[in-house]
This record gives structure tokens, C-alpha cells and sequence, in this order.
């Protein structure tokens, strides 16, 4: 897991490539996503709802793949993984893990804005 | 941007915003119109208001999520094709088997990939075009199946305003004939004789459909108006061959079989051209007598080389003729195998009652064919000599009364050698006769006395025939043989027909003398002794009742007969 | 192929070999078997030695043949036929119009 990368650069590429103009409302747009879905991921933790655990991880796996960020992802289908088992034993390190990982990736894509 | 179906409109349902961006950026980018949703609801209220032409849907979604809405879309969608692809990572069998069981067509994994995505498109794109173009056809196939259908229900209403003037519903005729039989090729014909006897003509045309049917029409024309007119099976025959070869193209033809039937003669003719054997079932002795095809089939041959010989046969009261075309023998079973003629032997051989014979050979057939499909295309006729009581009662023809017309005429009328060897005149003056007002509705009669005379005159007077042989059902064949030979060579002789009408208070007179060339015969010890009734008798007892009186004069060769008739008989 | 055609040069014979059902599937096939041969041959065999099965439209296509090999005066020979199609063109009377055996 840790040979992936935290950006993969050549699909962002692509990204910038594809969304032309678009590309920075893109960044943006996945910053501001990403938190809203990381506070209900704390709350389905607190509420120990394994369902919404794996519902959560499996949207935000999506969305971090296709933004070019294939660890974070990973960590996303190990908490969704957990989830759809129904069992919430080390989520929360798990969740915390995807936090760290969040604010590098978050940091990483910021630095391609400018 | 390169794309195989032109430009579609796609709607993307995804609840991840990221994910739905880039989608439609790279849809966008590819030349297609797009149309977003951010749940499965508003997915299928998009799909209701906008009708794209394909979707990418999310398979988990909040509100409703993509298996459902796939399901709705389709529904929706109808018979129209409307490819579905999921936006789905799920990586396992049974997430996968749902979303096809959902409707869906094809997948697609994050993080997209541009070209696959384009390749998915555009493969739909093409099955879509496909589809469309094939409902398109189907339509125009329905369609042009409706107005063949009108056609043929058009054509046959004709066909049958034709065809069905006949007396195909007499009591001593069974038959079968699917509805739509002309399409298949099939014909079947019946019709009274002036003289009283019946034409019966079943034919098979090459081919199905409106070529199959084509010839039938002048087939019925010729046919019924013909024989109204008292011409003889052979002429109407060689009259339907000649337009039939005429009018239909080389390759096309029909396998025919026509019966002249005399009830009151007890002789049966038959022409038969292509069409399986047909039986003459004799019900006193259970005999069974095939008449096989010796003839090509009507509208192969040009007239100079058609052949009009019939086959003839004695026949007696209760005597059945059947008939049919092709679709009896080639009924095929579940295991593809046909009817046959042994079959149909065998139904005959097994045959207890004359009676119920036609219903067993539906029965046998019918058991046969037992689940395996059906072509519909059976013809089976059954035509029964019927008895004398029967024939009183068998249907006239029916016939205008004009009130203007000649009612008081002389004819003198001599044919000579060609004429006897080419030409049949009693249709000729059998309508002369018939334009007296009124008298038209004895034209059966008058045909008889005509007829009988006339091939007396002929053929014991002019070709000097011998009605002895005809005594024996062996000496029949050989009498027409001779006939025909001595016809051929004929060149002395003549006919001569002198005929009168007088008005009468209640109707009229009309006076019919025959002479001929011939040696005449002993009138007086012939009419004394009444021998030679059965077999041909001359016909003269059957003349006598139809006649005031029947006088022979000279030496034999002159016969005169002096036939009343009234305006309030029946005409029988 | 359910038709084969072949002209003998030295002899100008064109054989038409029919295999199987000859109906009117075999319409066109049966046509160009004829028409598409470039010098005009004296003598046509129609060989039905491999025929299972003939229809009245099999019997349309050889009066068909029968006029483009100059109608009566045509030279057509079907031969080896079964006993099923040679009843089939026995009820027809073809022998009036074809040399059959």
C-alpha cells in the first residue's frame, strides 16, 4: 500500500487535459466534497452505523480514483470493506489514517492550482 | 471529435459531484449533449423530461439508487433501445449479475478512462442505430403486411363474387378448401350443365400468393360462362388452356382435373393434367378406379398441341369421384414425413360406408398431421353421381326473364364436314333458341333435346357409330376412340337443323327437325321393344317426356320434336 | 451450393446437377446455371441423381430452361432421377415435353 502514490500526476494530467477550464473548479469542488463527506464519516463512526461506514467510504473511494489520488482510495476500500463485513473494529485508526492522508492530498492538489 | 452515431444525448447520474464533472467533461468533449442527476429520482425525472439516448448511471445512490432506476428507465424506454451503463467499481459476481438483472447493459470503473468510455459509446451508439433502423423496417414490414393482407381480402371478395356463382353447395358435393385457398394456388369450380349434368373443375396453380391466384379468375369466367352456354368439357378445356397460356408467364401453370358429369346418361368424362391420381369410388361394389394424369397441366401447351382426350367412364347412382390437389399427399408429420398416396389407399380399402369416406379421409389425414403444424393448403372435392329424385331437386341455374324478343322464327341450319369436325353448334343455337322470351328457363331441356338429337344425327346418321358397343363399360372407351377417328376422316356428310317458333297462348311452340346424311335406321321395331334404354337408348324415352311428341321420318335420318313450354312452369 | 453446372467443350453438353430439394429456393441459382454460359450448348442434361425433392415450381424452372433451350425444339435430357421425382414428373407429363430417364 505504501508504493502508491499520494498523486498520481499522469492522471491529473489527463484531468487538467479534459476539464480544460473547468480544472480548477474541479479541485475545488473535490476539497469541499471530500470534507462534507469525511464529517458524516466521523458520525456514521460515532453512531457505529457499518452500513453508512461502507456507503461513505465506497463514494468517496470513487472520487478520490477518479481524481487521481489511488492511496487514499485504497484506505477508502479497506474502511468500505470493514463496513460492508458489519465490522467497525479499527475503523477509527482506519479513519484517521484517511485523514492524514486527506490533508496531503489536499495539500498536493492545492499546489496545482497555482 | 470522431464518432460513429452522430451526436447523442447523455444523461449522467451520479451523486458524486467530482465523479459527475469529469464525466461530463469527457462526454462533452466527445461531441455529445449531456444531461446531469445527482440521484436515482431525479435520474428518471431527467430521463422522462429530456428522452436521452443513453445513460451512465451510479449504481449507489441516496434517494432511489441506480438498480431502481434502471429498472423504471427501461420500462419507460419501451421497445426503444435506451443502453444503460453502471458507473460502478463493484467488483464482485453478484453486485454485477444485479445490475444486468436492473436492465443494465455494460459497466464502467473509476477512475474513468476516456477511451473506453468513447468505445462504449460508440458501440452503443452503432446497436442503437441498428435497433432503430430494425423497428423502422419491422414497422414499414407490418405495415406493408396490413395492405397485402387488405389486397388479398379485396382480391378474394372479387375472386369470390366469380367463383362462387357455381353450385359448389349442391347435396352430392363435399369439399374441402381452406378459406384463403386461392392464395395457396387452389381453385375449385362447379356448375350446372344446361343439359343438367355438372362441370366440376379443381385446379392447382404454381406458385402461392396473387401469382398463384391470378389465373383464376379467367379460369372461372370461362368456366361458368362456357358451360351455362352448353359447350361441351372438351371446348372449355382447350378455351381455358389457350388463355391461360396465353396470359400467364412460361414457368407458371396450373395442374388441373375437370369432370363432365351426365347423371341422367350415368357417363362420366375426365380431363386430368399434373394433379395426383384421382379415384372413382363405385359404392355397389366398393371398387375403386384410379384416373391417372395423362395430360400436362393447363397453360403449357400452346392449342395446336394441347390434347383434349378424356377418359371416360360408366358410372351408376351413388358413385363417387374424389378429387385433390398436392396438399393431402405432401401433409407432412412431426417427423417430416408426407401423407403419401398408400395413405390414402388405405383409407379407401378400410372404407365400410361411401357415406362417411370424405369425413375419413379428413379424419385420417388430421390424425396423421396429429401436433405437427399445419399449411392449410388441403383441397379435397367429392362429387356423388346423385339419384333421380336428387336431381329434380338440385339447384337451377338462375336466369333474367326479358319480355321483348323473337317469338315467332324459322331457322334453317346445314353443317357440312368441316364444320361437324370443328365445331360444336349447339351453344350457338342453343342461345338463338333461348332469345325467345321466357323460354330461356327451359334451356335445360331444350339443351337435351338439341343435344340428343344432334349426336344421334352425328354420330350414328353422319359417322354411322353403333350404339351397341357402348352397351358394355369396356365398349365405351372404344366408341369414343372410333368416334374421334371417323370424325377425323370425314368428308361427306352433314347435319341439318330446321327450327320453328310459334307463340302460344300460355307460352310457345318450337319445332326442332333434325336430318342427317346417314342410312337411317328401323325406327319402328326400336321404339317398339324399348331394349336399348340403358346404355344409350338413343335418349329418345328420356326426348319423349320432355316433348309433346318425338316423330322419326324418312328412312330413319329425320327426327322431329315439337317441345311446348309455358310461362308458369317451374322448368323442371 | 445446391447447384453445379458444367459444359463439356468438346461434346457443347451442359450438365445442371441439382442436389438436394429442388424448389424454389433454387430459382435463381437453377437460372444462372443456364443463362450465365458463353456459348450456347447443344445438348442440356439435368442431372438429378442427388435430388430428394421436387415442387410445381421446380416444374415452372425446367419450362422455364425449356424456353431458353428454344422450346420445342429444345434438347433436354433429366435423368437419374428417383422414384419419387420421376412420379412427380410422370403426373405432370413431362415426358411429352423432356427426355426422361
Amino acid at each position: 500500500m505504501t508504493d502508491l502514490q499520494h498523486l498520481d500526476l499522469e492522471a491529473l494530467e489527463e484531468l487538467r487535459d479534459v476539464m480544460e477550464d473547468e480544472f480548477q473548479s474541479l479541485i475545488e469542488t473535490f476539497i469541499v466534497d471530500a470534507e462534507r463527506k469525511l464529517v458524516a464519516f466521523q458520525a456514521a463512526i460515532s453512531g457505529a452505523n457499518a452500513d453508512e461506514v461502507g456507503k461513505v467510504s465506497h463514494s468517496f473511494k470513487g472520487s478520490c480514483s477518479n481524481i487521481g489520488a489511488p492511496l487514499l482510495s485504497a484506505l477508502c476500500k479497506k474502511s468500505e470493506d470493514k463496513g460492508r463485513e458489519n465490522d467497525l473494529s479499527g475503523v477509527d485508526v482506519i479513519f484517521d489514517d484517511i485523514c492524514n492522508e486527506y490533508q496531503i492530498v489536499k495539500k498536493l492538489l492545492t499546489e496545482q492550482l497555482s | 471529435m470522431e464518432d460513429d452515431g452522430g451526436s447523442l444525448k447523455i444523461l449522467i447520474a451520479d451523486d458524486n459531484e467530482t465523479d459527475r464533472m469529469i464525466l461530463h467533461a469527457i462526454v462533452k468533449k466527445q461531441g455529445h449533449a449531456v444531461v446531469t442527476a445527482s440521484d436515482g429520482v431525479e435520474a428518471v425525472e431527467r430521463f422522462i423530461e429530456e428522452q436521452p439516448e443513453l445513460i451512465l448511471l451510479d449504481a449507489l445512490m441516496p434517494n432511489m439508487d441506480g438498480f431502481e432506476a434502471a429498472r423504471r428507465i427501461k420500462e419507460l424506454a419501451g421497445e426503444d433501445l435506451v443502453p444503460i451503463i453502471f458507473l460502478t467499481s463493484l467488483k464482485d459476481a453478484e453486485s454485477l449479475a444485479k445490475c444486468l438483472e436492473a436492465g443494465g447493459d455494460d459497466f464502467l470503473s473509476k477512475p474513468y478512462n476516456r477511451i473506453i468510455l468513447q468505445a462504449k459509446i460508440n458501440a452503443f451508439s452503432r446497436m442503437r442505430n441498428m435497433h432503430l433502423t430494425m423497428q423502422k423496417q419491422r414497422d414499414q414490414i407490418a405495415l406493408h403486411n396490413e395492405h397485402l393482407l387488405h389486397e388479398q381480402e379485396t382480391a378474394k371478395a372479387v375472386f369470390d363474387n366469380v367463383a362462387h356463382s357455381g353450385c359448389l353447395d349442391s347435396p352430392n358435393i363435399k369439399y374441402l378448401l381452406s378459406p384463403l385457398a386461392v392464395f395457396n394456388g387452389d381453385v375449385l369450380l362447379a356448375a350446372r350443365k344446361p343439359s343438367g349434368g355438372m362441370h366440376v373443375l379443381l385446379g392447382d396453380y404454381t406458385g402461392h400468393g396473387l401469382p398463384a391466384a391470378i389465373g383464376a379468375m379467367p379460369m372461372a369466367e370461362i368456366f361458368y360462362a362456357l358451360t351455362s352456354k352448353g359447350f361441351t368439357i372438351e371446348e372449355i378445356i382447350k378455351e381455358i388452356n389457350a388463355k391461360l397460356k396465353a396470359i400467364l408467364p412460361t414457368g407458371v401453370f396450373c395442374c388441373a382435373c375437370m369432370v363432365d358429369m351426365e347423371f341422367r346418361e350415368r357417363e362420366m368424362k375426365v380431363w386430368i393434367g399434373g394433379l395426383p391420381t384421382c379415384f372413382l369410388y363405385r359404392s355397389g361394389t366398393g371398387e375403386r378406379v384410379e384416373i391417372a394424369s395423362n395430360h400436362l397441366p393447363l397453360g403449357v401447351l400452346s392449342g395446336d398441341q394441347f390434347k383434349v382426350k378424356m377418359q371416360v367412364f360408366e358410372v351408376s347412382e351413388g358413385d363417387r369421384v374424389y378429387m385433390w390437389s398436392d396438399g393431402i399427399h405432401e401433409a407432412r408429420n412431426d417427423q417430416d414425413v408426407m401423407f403419401g398416396e398408400e395413405r390414402l389407399i388405405d383409407v379407401f380399402d378400410r372404407c365400410t360406408s361411401p357415406e362417411s369416406l370424405f369425413d375419413d379421409i379428413n379424419v385420417a389425414v388430421e390424425e396423421y398431421l396429429g401436433e405437427a403444424e399445419r399449411d392449410d393448403d388441403i383441397t379435397l372435392v367429392e362429387v356423388r353421381i346423385p339419384n333421380e329424385r336428387e336431381i329434380e331437386e338440385l339447384p337451377e341455374e338462375t336466369i333474367d326473364i326479358s319480355d321483348k324478343g323473337p317469338m315467332d322464327w324459322h331457322l334453317d341450319y346445314r353443317l357440312n364436314p368441316l364444320s361437324l369436325k370443328y365445331f360444336n353448334p349447339l351453344p350457338f343455337v342453343l342461345q338463338l333458341i333461348t332469345e325467345v322470351p321466357g323460354l330461356r328457363r327451359c334451356s335445360g331441356q331444350v339443351y337435351t333435346i338439341l343435344a340428343e338429337l344432334y349426336s344421334n344425327a352425328l354420330e350414328h346418321g353422319v359417322l354411322g357409330l353403333d350404339s351397341e358397343l357402348k352397351k358394355n363399360p369396356q365398349g365405351f372407351s372404344e366408341y369414343y376412340d372410333l368416334r374421334a377417328k371417323r370424325l377425323e376422316g370425314l368428308d361427306l356428310g352433314f347435319v341439318n337443323f330446321k327450327l320453328n317458333h310459334i307463340p302460344t297462348e300460355t307460352g310457345g311452340a318450337l319445332t326442332v327437325l333434325i336430318s342427317d346424311s346417314g342410312e337411317g335406321f328401323d325406327f319402328q321395331s326400336k321404339l317398339d321393344d324399348g331394349s336399348d334404354k340403358q346404355y344409350c337408348g338413343r335418349g329418345i324415352p328420356l326426348i319423349s317426356t320432355l316433348c309433346r311428341s318425338v316423330t322419326y321420318k324418312g328412312c330413319g335420318n329425320e327426327v322431329e320434336a315439337v317441345f311446348e313450354w309455358h310461362y308458369t312452369q317451374t322448368g323442371s | 451450393m445446391a447447384i453445379v453446372s458444367s459444359l463439356d467443350g468438346s461434346t457443347g453438353e451442359l450438365t445442371i446437377k441439382v442436389k438436394g430439394r429442388f424448389d424454389f429456393s433454387a430459382h435463381q441459382e437453377f437460372r444462372d446455371a443456364y443463362e450465365k454460359v458463353d456459348s450456347a450448348p447443344a445438348l442440356y442434361l439435368v442431372d438429378m441423381g442427388e435430388t430428394t425433392y421436387l415442387d410445381s415450381s421446380a416444374l415452372g424452372m425446367l419450362l422455364l430452361l425449356r424456353d431458353h433451350a428454344g422450346g420445342d425444339s429444345a434438347r433436354i435430357k433429366i435423368s437419374s432421377c428417383n422414384s419419387d421425382v420421376k412420379k412427380i414428373l410422370t403426373i405432370s407429363n413431362f415426358e411429352q415435353l423432356f427426355e426422361i430417364d
